[in-house]
């Protein structure tokens, strides 16, 4: 009987051998099916973090999302390198007063089920993402239309319409827009993954999307889905060539976004070959990539900015004084931190306005950006800095910015010789809250991303009164007159110069100080060229080729 | 025997309730609020909060909730995330990619740990005795984030560049059986080294026995006595660690999984607990204490194949 026994065991781990083989055997075939994915034989393979939605152009705010949408959608207008908007599905954007647009398409773009693209295809798109019922990620980008009030009452209330009173179809191919305020910068917002139309079959009823859209999207752009998208599953989102793409064919056949977690391992699988395009780098590989990819390797500006922020009016007495503010942004070594502790994937700032967009000057800010210990010490020393108490500045733990937190502190520390307490908080959010409730005195770090590539999204949102996320505290009648006068110009270009003077503004009172700009790193592999990153961090796959 | 493997079960539900609320109170006392974590730096539409946590049940004592789950669990279902896609969903597949990875790194360890003990306890004292640990000191103080990337980028990116062989790939499932190798000998290797080190001195205290000299006195041959008498005898300790050990290998593949990008369990948890998706880090902890109780019960049966002197009534 021991014998048998003794057998027995053999024989279990010979079976749990055998199970485990099977179950490799099988999850071969279902590995293919859903959570590996194997995608399409020769795509061209794009780096993304998992969308945090499901495709849909209103609910995507985040850039892998929007990356993957870019490939299967177009908008009306796109940007040129120098940060402009040229019409893509417009014919023309036009408004006598910048309060009433109106909007032309033009013929020959067409859904990828066919049907041509009409006007009502934005409106309905539009509509739904600017109904608070919806919950739409970019519900805010709506808020300038007339009529979004009705939409959005506020909480606990049920919103008493379910289109845009501002949104009017005239024909086919033209629809109407009423802004709530002038606005010269609105062409400039249209190429946004929110502004994106909807085709009639995305709709089960008036208003109401059909479920599984999100995970099969039929969109108007030179790339459609090959198999539906399971999110949370699915580590791969397979794209094929729309043949009949008005603006002609794509140049490679398919896409293959592929969902990693982790920057390194994304990296490594570029280095081997597996991987063909990642816009953006793991921050400890920078310095190699430069040598290791030669010219594949991408580095230009992003649309963010990091700040340091203070209370001005309700803070402590340092933050208080503008005097201190501007000692404070002159001891701070920008070209140290941004390439030792960011390891050269930011850039010192030097204006308000970021360079990806247009209306940015080099070197806006002077003197306060410009690093001088000496000047900063004694101006410091003048305003009575030292007699000001210890500096506090609050930053998120959960954000990897305490490196360069205390970088700044070291070096105020160091130049103007005072005391300063790094403050870390949980979350963002506690300082946000904070702030709005009046109740945090220090310093605090700060960062902008835009929403569409204005100087006004840069100004008013943060520094105008009653702005949305006016965290400073910050409040000049001269510096909203010149936004105003700035939106209601009558071209984009007229509309900067006032933009730049607001901007001035802000600049000589320091309630931010500009610490560094993002950048866009990115690497590509032998496989492909022509590979070009737009300012929102979406890449043109329109016009990669195959190498 | 029935009857004790039903005593058992019935056992584990309190287990399983303490463990469950003990996680769930954890994650929802974290600080911050996981609907902020919807919105990342920006500040959450209150509209929008407002119904979440009414949906959610947020406002509710923290007792209340664990009975809502308590309830959706019992019907089999583990609810949405926060990002409204049902908890069952993410689990699909997430497990069968875990398990297989786990059952890898268990047959290393069990063919290499044993292996390298025997070995080394059989030459106890000489060279190869000494190699031996020289290898499992390495191997227990190279941590597996370390392990893992190095691994990967010897054997994924310089071995395919170097000599065209692309037998390991870097990331990703798409490669079968195959993708499981190098992750599934990452994860494996601190507790190979453990395996080696305990299969030695049980092996080698059991040597020592009485039996085993009369065995050998009697003239039985060396194969038998060492395979019959001795292995089998030092074998109850290794299979605790093995049982208890595949529990944790479930549990312990966040950082192999991130590493190696497999759509497994441990990459999800680590995903869910940074995003604050509450529901699913539960769900999630839930099905992993069932399995470490399950676990821990094979071993316990196994016990008594092992051991005959050992009865279950």
């Amino acid at each position: 009987m021991r014998v048998t026994k003794g057998a027995q065991v053999v024989a279990g781990t010979a079976l749990l051998a055998l199970a485990v083989a099977a179950c490799g055997g099988s999850g071969d075939t279902s590995g293919s099916s859903s959570t590996a994915g194997a995608g399409n034989a020769g795509a061209v393979r794009v780096e993304i973090s998992e969308p945090q939605h499901d495709l849909i152009p209103g609910n995507t705010t985040e850039t892998s999302g929007a990356e993957v949408l870019n490939a299967l959608f177009v908008g009306l207008v796109d940007y040129d390198a120098d940060k402009k908007p040229f019409n893509r599905v417009a014919q023309s954007i036009e408004s006598p007063d910048s309060t009433t647009w109106t909007i032309k398409l033009k013929d020959g773009y067409k859904w990828h089920n066919g049907e041509p693209v009409v006007a009502q295809n934005f409106v309905d798109s539009w509509n739904y993402s600017a109904n608070g019922a919806n919950a739409q990620e970019g519900n805010y980008f709506f808020g300038s239309i007339v009529g979004y009030d009705e939409l959005n009452p506020g909480e606990g209330k049920t919103p008493t319409a379910t289109t845009l009173k501002g949104l009017k179809v005239v024909d086919d191919k033209t629809f109407t827009v009423q802004l709530k305020n002038p606005f010269s910068g609105f062409p400039t917002m249209l190429g946004y993954t929110a502004f994106y139309p909807l085709p009639k079959a995305a709709f089960e009823s008036e208003g109401k999307l059909k479920a599984d859209y999100g995970s099969n999207p039929i969109g108007d752009g030179p790339f459609k889905i090959s198999k539906p998208w399971k999110r949370g599953t699915d580590q791969t989102i397979s794209l094929v060539r729309n043949a009949e793409f008005k603006e002609g064919k794509a140049k490679i056949d398919a896409v293959d976004f592929k969902i990693y977690t982790d920057l390194n391992t994304a990296f490594n699988d570029l280095r081997a070959g597996n991987l063909d395009i990642m816009d953006q780098l793991p921050a400890e590989a920078i310095s190699t990539a430069k040598s290791e990819f030669g010219d594949r390797y991408i580095e230009q500006p992003s649309s963010g900015i990091g700040y340091i922020g203070f209370p001005i009016k309700t803070g402590a007495e340092y933050a208080k004084n503008a005097d201190v503010r501007k000692a404070i942004s002159m001891a701070i070594d920008r070209k140290t931190i941004t390439e030792t502790v960011f390891s050269g994937t930011r850039v010192p700032a030097d204006d308000f306005i970021s360079p990806v967009v247009s209306g940015y000057r080099q070197g806006a800010c002077g003197e306060a950006c410009t690093y001088d210990p000496a000047k900063a010490k004694a101006l410091f020393d003048k305003a009575g800095g030292a007699k000001m108490g210890a500096i506090e500045i609050g930053y998120n733990a959960d954000g990897g910015h305490k490196e360069w937190i205390e970088a700044v502190a070291n070096n105020l520390r160091t130049n103007l010789g005072a005391q300063v307490t790094p403050k870390p908080v949980e979350k963002f959010a506690t300082i946000l809250d904070d702030l709005g409730a009046k109740k945090w005195p220090g310093s605090f770090r700060m960062a902008w991303i835009m929403d569409y590539p204005s100087p006004e999204n840069y100004l008013r949102p943060q520094f105008g009164s009653g702005g949305s996320s006016n965290y400073s505290g910050f409040k000049d009648k001269a510096f909203d007159d010149l936004v105003t006068q700035g939106d209601a110009a009558k071209t984009l270009d007229e509309g900067v110069k006032f933009y730049q003077q607001a901007d001035d503004m802000v600049l000589k009172d320091l309630p931010y100080i500009p610490v560094y700009f993002y950048q866009t790193n990115g690497a590509y592999s032998q496989h492909v060229k022509n590979v070009k990153i737009d300012p929102f961090e979406r890449i043109d796959l329109f016009n990669v080729e195959k190498a | 025997m029935g009857r004790y493997v039903i005593r058992r079960l019935i056992q584990a539900i309190p287990v399983l309730l303490g463990t469950t609320f003990l996680i769930f109170a954890i994650v929802y006392a974290l600080p911050g609020d996981p609907l902020q974590a919807l919105a990342g730096e920006k500040r959450v539409d209150p509209v929008f909060a407002a119904a979440m946590r009414e949906q959610f049940h947020l406002n509710e004592p923290l007792i209340v909730r664990y009975g809502y789950y308590l309830r959706d669990i019992v019907t089999g279902n583990f609810g949405t995330t926060f990002r409204g896609l049902p908890v069952s969903t993410i689990f699909e597949g997430k497990f069968q990619v875990t398990f297989k990875l786990a059952i890898t790194a268990l047959i290393f360890e069990a063919v290499i740990g044993v292996g390298l003990g025997l070995w080394a306890a059989l030459r106890r004292g000489r060279w190869e005795d000494k190699f031996i640990l020289a290898i499992t000191l390495l191997m227990v103080s190279i941590p597996t984030l370390v392990s893992g990337f190095v691994l990967q980028l010897v054997l994924g990116v310089k071995l395919k560049l170097g000599t065209g062989i692309d037998f390991f790939p870097v990331a990703g499932v798409q490669d079968g059986m195959r993708s499981y190798l190098l992750p599934g000998f990452v994860l494996a290797m601190v507790s190979i080294a453990y395996l080696t080190r305990l299969t030695r001195t049980s092996l080698m205290e059991t040597l020592r026995a009485d039996y085993i000299r009369t065995a050998v006195a009697k003239g039985m041959p060396r194969r038998r006595v060492l395979g019959r008498h001795a292995l089998r005898n030092s074998l109850i300790p290794l299979v605790t660690y093995l049982g208890a050990d595949l529990g944790t290998l479930m549990g312990g593949a966040v950082i192999t999984e991130t590493i190696f990008n497999l759509p497994g369990i441990g990459q999800q948890l680590f995903q869910s607990v940074y995003l604050r998706e509450n529901p699913v880090v539960v769900g999630i902890v839930t099905v992993l204490v069932l399995i470490y109780i399950v676990a821990n019960l094979v071993v316990d049966l196994l016990y008594a194949v092992l051991d005959p002197r050992i009865r279950y009534e």
